[in-house]
């Protein structure tokens, strides 16, 4: 019995080395941190603000559909393809619009950015200024915005432009950061009204504004970039008065950057356009968006311009034929859709303007089937192939939104002389001849004008949508009037299917 | 001491027969793989005489005087007869017994005869699983044990297999069951980025001595909180006292296809692709523009063809390549294995060593591994006795271009896809279409070339081993220390040729990973056995339990190589990236069991376990699993006595409780982790909030069951009910994406599973003799219910919300995974536009979310297998059927092959039913190249590319042959056996892809692009020695 005792009490003593230790199951992630230790550090915070820049690369926003999807579901983009993607946007198949993806990254910045902004006034910790956190909020502000933006663009129509039948409003608007499970659980917004949302992306805007600095730098949000961005957003708004006024801010700033001629086209082969306000950085070849779905493989079979030789992406939106007669291209054979479909392609340069933009566009390999015109605006200049910068904002787009805003009939800023010569800046730049144009003439040539110089840059949907224009899509594709519903996006269905607060779109 | 009595009485019994002793007959007992039976009991019919067997199945006997019948018995063996003759040499095989409740059962921890459990627990001998060319043994469970589904979701050779007891019992955490080799608990993650690996593949399936399957709650309580989908316990085989005993075997064979897809030639491709491209631009499909670019499409040169019949003759004279027929092989599949088993009364061993190859029959991917197995038991003192328990194992796996996925350069996807008229050989006998140049259409890669010229491999080193002690303390005591480790370094590598077109552009890249995972297990448990009366007997153990893992890994990848032949990341010219990973978890749990039993007639039993997990919330790191079962041995009644057909006949109740802890290790924690860098930083966001509720899924099951045994027990088996109700089941609960968040881990839902097992075994023929003919049937049956009972509330409307957003799968009163979708209308005769019904069922040209409905469930409703046994002489033959019905299916390969847009080959039932002209009815809409209609919907989308995905399959069909004991011994060896093995020889099914066994996500889409399994053919030996 004394033995079992003994055996008993041995076991008793090899149990409690384990039992005994409360901490045995005590174990830390060492790929992430405590949510509550995160914000509290000047390393901390500036990696935040990181995080909030990066989601515009994936390519379901800047990465690829926010500039090429504007291109597809409009008039700008034909689709070879080649890969097989892109072919139901440009065809305006239902549903075939910005996705979930797109939407759901976005409110994940603008949560980001929204913690950061309410942390930041706070924060005291070794290294950190009072200049640190202006510039930390004016960032924010700027990417708040921008997040904003192009969701309300997706999927609400702008102000002034609106088919009340098919109209539910705007998007939820974010400004306050969710934190806890508690607050995510019980979240439930509803779509704000359109000019609210507007609203707000200009004083956030504004607020950017008055923190930002004048930066050499386009990587990152920036006063120059602050202004362009409001003078697009109050022109799309049609409040010309503000348009004007933050063009002429930002053209006092930043006006000198306009580049003229042959150096035009040689800044789009190096890795930062001198234009450029803003743009999204790609700083590593790690950073790359790859051969599926980076711009450049969307936009061209080539690797480097002029080289047919080597067949590198998929080449699979090109510029349709209104886009190529807009440009002054013309194809050997004529810009026929059979020529255009039936044939490999060919530039008759004797045909085609002296407008250098037209260098932009080359005729394509051989690798992938039949060759198309394409755009080369993104075509590795990083150098990597499929690795680009992303210019959201170019000084030259900042010329155009004040001409408009002049230039426009029933403007309180009417003044079509000064329209005019913004017009001849950029026509004069981009070697044409200056033109004499006045009241519709001008107008029309100063959107004609915008779709050339914006081309394949995630402009032209909405340059139609804001003004209440058709998708004219012939000869290719069936036109989609303004009033169809796929002018709009869809709100993600498991959204709408967890929010009765939530207001699909019209017909989805 | 008891062994000394029986052979005093041997010698007494023979002294008392020598008077009358006329002559001394001799032989030897060996079961059916020619081991030798030691204590068989050999006895003549009608007298006492008798005597036991050595250990080495040998036997000497006086036969008293008008001796005509020897009995020879064993524990767990069909008694025998065998009429004397006038030879003195009696060699005899038993075969194991079918009386099933004999068996022992290993009840997790504890070994216990199956007639004192009282739970259901299924059990697989390793006979019944030897020599099938299966690399894991999780493959081999299919249709081998009721209630268990075991389905593929490759070809690949040591590829994934998934596992499930009594149906799916979890939204978000694991649905795997628990394995335990020799008391470790294993991970079975597959680790590899490159290739599927799966870590089971580590044990020879050969060497296995049995598998018990823990299926009920009140069983697998014991496990606790990792129990809920059940615990597969495997026994390897250990040493046996006696002569040191040598075994070799060896298999060889080759596999096949199940089936190549029926595809269309060129000038089909053609046909359809003018049709697409004309009713798109609405042009009749004999235009000649149409052709014109449709050949021009197709890289025929169009400048001369300016007319219909230059046009009809070029593409009439298009050739057609099969692709197929190139990229799939007959792979071969082989496996050596010697083993040495002996030792004394002390201390046994065993040895086994085995080396195993086999081949996919598309890609490159193999599998090559090699076992060392090291078993020791000492008997240190009368009270202690040492188990060492050791496996090395290594296998390595070419790999193939990717596990699945509709990627361009995969052979397994793309073959059947290409067009056709692309040559796969320049007429020099080089590849056509490699970089610079490719092929024509979507699928422009020659994937022959692309699977040629990349390389890559797996290989997985592990180390799976325990050491324990017995130590008696008293009889009635005894304390079990137990340490295991289970050790896996997993190195993949993966080089993208610079002559492949992915590796064309960045001159090669490639891919490096490194992966090991720490599983360190200790158990120490007191196992208590005594009889406070005669009749009542108590046993069960106390236990305590760590257990620790980690897991690391990191990963690299370049690109830029001088040459092809450059491989190493080393001589590339520009580093990629560079990663890091970590996890891991903690556990530690109290448990015990008592087992009381009543004279063998009533039994109860009750188990209690405490677990604690670093992976919950920290409110709720702890719980209890409790059970308790009980049974009733009617047929040990006394009024059963007498019963001259029921031989066994038991009633079992049980209830109890399991968790499920397979979640991410640190899902109830707040979390920043790391963003993609920008501007040359590094960036972190939040990403996960913190849930300190976070806890395990509580399995809540009852099991009533049946064990039967009628006319000598010649038809026996058992029959099983039960209710699971899995409650607080994780979920991942969506949030609105506006919070910044995509949903929230939470213990929110419900899901029942109910169902009903057979298992019935027959033996229509039985022959008294020996070496006569048998013939036993056994078939496998389960039917289970699954349904989803509640989701959670939702938080605004403060109601029980009916279906989960974004998933319309997953909605109460619906099977977890229904398929729910908008029911396809066929095509509108008039036009050839596809149409779905709406909710009224009106036929309309879009799918919209109102209109979805019930399809079909993603499960089978019934499954099992059926298992035929002959046996004459030396002859054995096994047929094998598994079967599965009830299931809905959707196979991404063959929603690419149907569709209708002829950018690349499809299934030739497009050729053969698409629309073509008003008036005609049919369900394959017309051609177009954007595949939608405008305004209309993808004509893939709703129920279009559903199918049911119900089937029979002769699985497995063995035929051995053992020589006789008499040949062999003149052979000088114990036993030897032939036998040839067919595998997927036959399927009963619509299925029309390459094989309906694939089993995707619950929610994904399975098939695309995956290596399909093949049809086997092996020759074997075996020989003991």
């Amino acid at each position: 019995m004394k033995k079992i005792i003994f055996q008993l009490t041995l076991i008793a003593l090899m149990g409690t080395t384990f039992v005994g230790c409360k901490d045995a199951l005590d174990i830390e992630p060492r790929q992430s941190i405590d949510a509550n230790d995160a914000l509290t550090s000047r390393d901390g915070i500036n990696a935040a603000v990181v995080s909030v820049y990066s989601r515009f690369k994936g390519v379901r926003l800047y990465g690829r559909d926010y500039i090429a999807l504007p291109e597809a579901l409009a008039d700008n983009g034909f689709a070879t393809n080649k890969s097989g993607r892109l072919l139901n946007e440009a065809n305006n198949v239902f549903r075939a619009h910005f996705t979930e993806a797109a939407w759901q990254t976005a409110y994940a910045g603008i949560n980001q950015a929204n913690l950061i902004i309410e942390t930041v006034p706070g924060v005291e910790a070794p290294g950190i200024t009072p200049a640190d956190k202006v510039s930390w909020l004016g960032q924010m502000y700027f990417l708040r915005a921008l997040y904003h933006f192009n969701l309300v663009l997706a999927h609400s129509y702008i102000p002034g432009a609106v088919v009340g039948a098919n109209d539910r409003g705007g998007v939820p608007l974010m400004l306050k950061s969710t934190s806890t499970a508690t607050g995510a659980l019980e979240l439930k917004p509803s779509r704000a009204p359109i000019a609210d949302v507007y609203a707000s992306i200009v004083s956030d805007l504004e607020a950017a504004n008055s923190r930002l600095t004048v930066s050499g730098t386009p990587n990152l949000a920036n006063k120059a970039a602050a202004q362009a961005l409001l003078s697009r957003v109050s022109l799309y708004r049609k409040d010309f008065a503000a348009a004007k006024k933050w063009a002429d801010s930002c053209i006092l700033l930043a006006g000198a950057r306009l580049t003229s001629g042959a150096s035009y086209v040689s800044n789009w082969r190096s890795a930062t356009h001198t234009e450029t306000l803003f743009q999204l950085v790609f700083a590593t070849n790690a950073e790359n968006n790859g051969v599926n779905e980076s711009l450049q493989t969307s936009f061209t079979t080539l690797t480097a311009p002029g080289n047919t030789t080597t067949t590198g992406g998929f080449g699979d939106l090109v510029p349709t034929i209104s886009l190529l007669n807009d440009l002054g291209i013309t194809l050997v054979g004529g810009n026929t859709s059979g020529n255009f479909q039936g044939a490999n392609a060919a530039i008759d340069t004797a045909l085609s303007s002296d407008d250098v933009r037209n260098l932009l566009y080359e005729v394509g390999t051989l690798g992938r089937g039949k060759s198309y015109v394409e755009c080369t605006k993104y075509i590795g200049k990083n150098g990597f192939i499929n690795l680009d910068n992303i210019p959201v904002i170019r000084i030259a787009e900042v010329f155009l939104n004040r001409a408009e805003a002049m230039a426009t009939p029933g403007s309180p800023v009417f003044d079509e002389a000064a329209a005019l010569a913004d017009l001849n800046r950029i026509a004069k730049n981009r070697g044409l001849n200056e033109f004499t144009l006045t009241g519709n003439d001008l107008y029309e040539e100063i959107l004609r004008q915008r779709r050339i110089e914006l081309a394949f840059e995630g402009h032209r949907l909405w340059d139609l949508k804001r003004l209440g224009r058709d998708l004219v899509k012939s000869p290719h594709y069936n036109t989609v009037a303004f009033s169809d519903i796929r002018i709009l996006a869809p709100i993600p269905t498991r959204e709408v299917d967890g929010n009765k607060n939530l207001v699909q779109n019209a017909g989805y | 001491m008891r062994k000394l009595v029986l052979i005093l009485c041997g010698i007494l019994l023979l002294a008392g027969q020598l008077a009358a002793q006329t002559r001394t007959v001799s032989g030897r007992v060996t079961d059916a793989t020619g081991n030798p039976v030691p204590n068989a009991s050999v006895t003549v019919k009608g007298t006492r005489a008798g005597t036991t067997t050595n250990a080495t199945g040998n036997f000497t006997l006086v036969l008293p005087a008008g001796a005509q019948t020897l009995v020879i018995s064993g524990i767990g063996m069909t008694t025998q007869e065998l009429g004397i003759t006038a030879s003195n040499v009696y060699d005899v095989s038993l075969v194991q017994e079918s009386r099933g409740l004999e068996e022992v059962v290993v009840t997790g921890y504890q070994t216990r005869r199956k007639k004192d459990e009282a739970g259901a627990i299924s059990n697989v001998s390793g006979k019944t699983i030897e020599n099938l060319p299966n690399p894991s043994l999780d493959k081999a469970l299919q249709g081998r044990a009721a209630g268990v589904l075991v389905q593929s979701n490759t070809g690949i050779p040591g590829g994934a297999i998934n596992v499930r007891i009594r149906g799916t019992g979890s939204f978000l955490a694991g649905t795997q069951p628990l394995y335990v080799v020799d008391g470790v608990q294993l991970n079975t993650r597959n680790d590899a980025n490159f290739t599927q690996s799966n870590p089971l593949s580590f044990l020879n399936p050969n060497d296995i001595e049995s598998i018990d399957i823990l299926k009920d709650a009140a069983s697998a309580a014991i496990y606790g909180a990792q129990a809920s989908n059940g615990v597969v316990i495997v026994t390897t085989k250990k040493g046996k006292a006696g002569k040191t005993r040598f075994q070799f075997n060896a298999y060889w064979g080759q596999s096949n296809p199940i089936q190549k897809l029926d595809v269309m030639n060129s000038q089909q491709m053609f046909q359809l692709r003018t049709e697409a491209v004309g009713n798109t631009n609405n042009l009749p499909a004999g235009d000649l523009s149409v052709k014109r670019a449709v050949l021009n499409e197709f890289r025929v040169p169009i400048t001369n063809i300016t007319t219909d019949k230059a046009a009809d003759s070029a593409a009439a004279a298009l050739p057609t390549y099969d692709w197929q027929d190139e990229a799939f092989r007959t792979a071969s599949v082989q496996n050596y294995e010697l083993s040495a088993s002996g030792g004394n009364e002390r201390t046994t061993f065993r040895i086994s060593g085995s080396y195993s190859f086999q081949e996919a029959i598309i890609t490159k991917a193999d599998f090559t591994r090699g076992t060392l197995k090291f078993d020791l038991s000492n008997k240190a003192t009368d009270k202690i006795t040492i188990n060492t328990s050791l496996n090395l194992s290594t296998f390595n796996q070419n790999v193939p271009f990717t596990v699945d996925g509709s990627f361009l350069g995969s052979p397994a996807f793309s073959s059947a896809l290409i067009y056709p008229f692309n040559p796969i050989y320049n007429p020099d006998g080089t590849y056509a279409g490699v970089p610079p140049a490719n092929l024509a259409g979507i699928l422009n890669q020659n994937v022959i070339a692309v699977n040629d010229f990349n390389i890559g491999n797996n290989r997985t080193n592990q180390l799976i081993g325990n050491i324990n002690l017995d130590w008696k303390f008293t009889p009635w005591l005894t304390y079990r220390p137990f340490f295991g480790l289970d050790y896996r370094l997993v190195q993949g590598k993966l080089y993208r040729d610079p002559r492949t077109p992915d590796g064309f552009n960045r001159k090669g890249l490639g891919q490096v990973q490194s992966s090991w995972n720490t599983n360190f297990l200790t158990t120490h448990t007191l196992n208590y056995l005594f009889n406070i009366a005669e009749k009542h007997k108590i046993d069960g153990l106390v236990g305590y339990e760590y257990r620790l893992e980690d897991q690391e890994g990191i990963a690299t990848s370049a690109e830029g190589f001088p040459t092809y032949q450059f491989t190493t990341l080393n001589t590339a010219a520009t580093p990629l990236s560079a990663s890091e990973f970590y996890s891991g978890y903690r556990r530690q749990s109290l448990f015990g069991s008592l087992n009381y039993n009543y004279d063998g007639r009533y039994i109860l039993s009750g188990i209690l376990r405490y677990d604690g997990s670093s992976r919950f919330g920290e409110n709720n790191r702890y719980g209890w699993f409790p059970s308790i079962r009980g049974a009733w041995n009617i047929d040990n009644e006394a009024f059963m006595a007498d019963n001259y057909w029921i031989n066994t006949l038991r009633a079992r109740a049980s209830w109890g409780v399991t968790g499920n802890d397979q979640i991410g290790n640190f899902d109830g924690l707040g979390l920043y982790g790391s963003a993609s860098p920008y501007n040359g930083s590094a960036g972190i966001t939040f990403n996960q909030l913190s849930n300190p509720e976070l806890r395990w899924e509580r399995n809540q099951s009852l099991n009533l069951g049946v064990d039967f045994g009628f006319f000598k027990n010649r038809i026996n088996g058992a029959v099983e009910f039960y209710n699971k109700l899995t409650t607080d089941l994780l979920l991942s609960q969506p949030v609105q994406y506006t919070s910044g968040f995509t949903s929230i881990t939470r213990n929110v839902g419900e899901i029942e599973n109910r169902g009903i097992e057979l298992s019935l075994t027959v033996q229509p023929i039985k022959s008294k003799l020996a070496d006569g003919f048998n013939w036993t049937s056994t078939f496998i049956f389960t039917h289970n219910k699954n349904s989803v009972k509640k989701l959670y509330v939702d938080p605004t409307t403060g109601l029980d919300l009916q279906e989960l957003p974004g998933d319309p799968g997953t909605r109460v009163g619906r099977e977890l995974g229904s398929v729910f979708t908008n029911r396809y209308a066929g095509v509108n005769p008039a036009t050839g536009r596809p149409m779905w019904y709406d909710i009224k069922g009106n036929p309309i040209y879009t799918v919209q979310n109102q209109d979805r409905v019930y399809i079909g469930d993603q499960q089978p409703n019934y499954f099992g297998g059926f298992t035929n046994t002959f046996t004459y002489k030396g002859f054995t033959l096994d047929i094998f059927f598994n079967y599965e019905y009830g299931r809905w299916a959707q196979d991404g390969q063959i929603n690419f092959m149907i569709e209708n847009i002829a950018r690349f080959n499809g299934v030739l039932d497009v050729w053969n039913d698409r629309w073509t002209k008003p008036g005609q009815v049919t369900s394959f809409p017309r051609m177009r190249s954007t595949g939608a209609e405008p305004k209309g919907s993808a004509a893939g989308s709703g129920s279009r590319t559903w199918f049911k995905a119900d089937y029979i399959r002769l699985k497995n069909v063995t035929l051995s042959y053992d020589i006789m004991p008499d040949i062999t011994r003149r052979l000088k060896l114990n036993s030897a056996r032939f036998y040839l093995t067919g595998t997927n020889l036959w399927t009963y099914s619509d299925w029309f892809s390459y094989d309906i066994e694939f089993f995707g996500a619950v929610n994904g889409v399975q098939g695309t692009g995956i290596i399909p399994q093949a049809r086997a053919v092996t020759f074997g030996i075996q020989l003991g020695f």
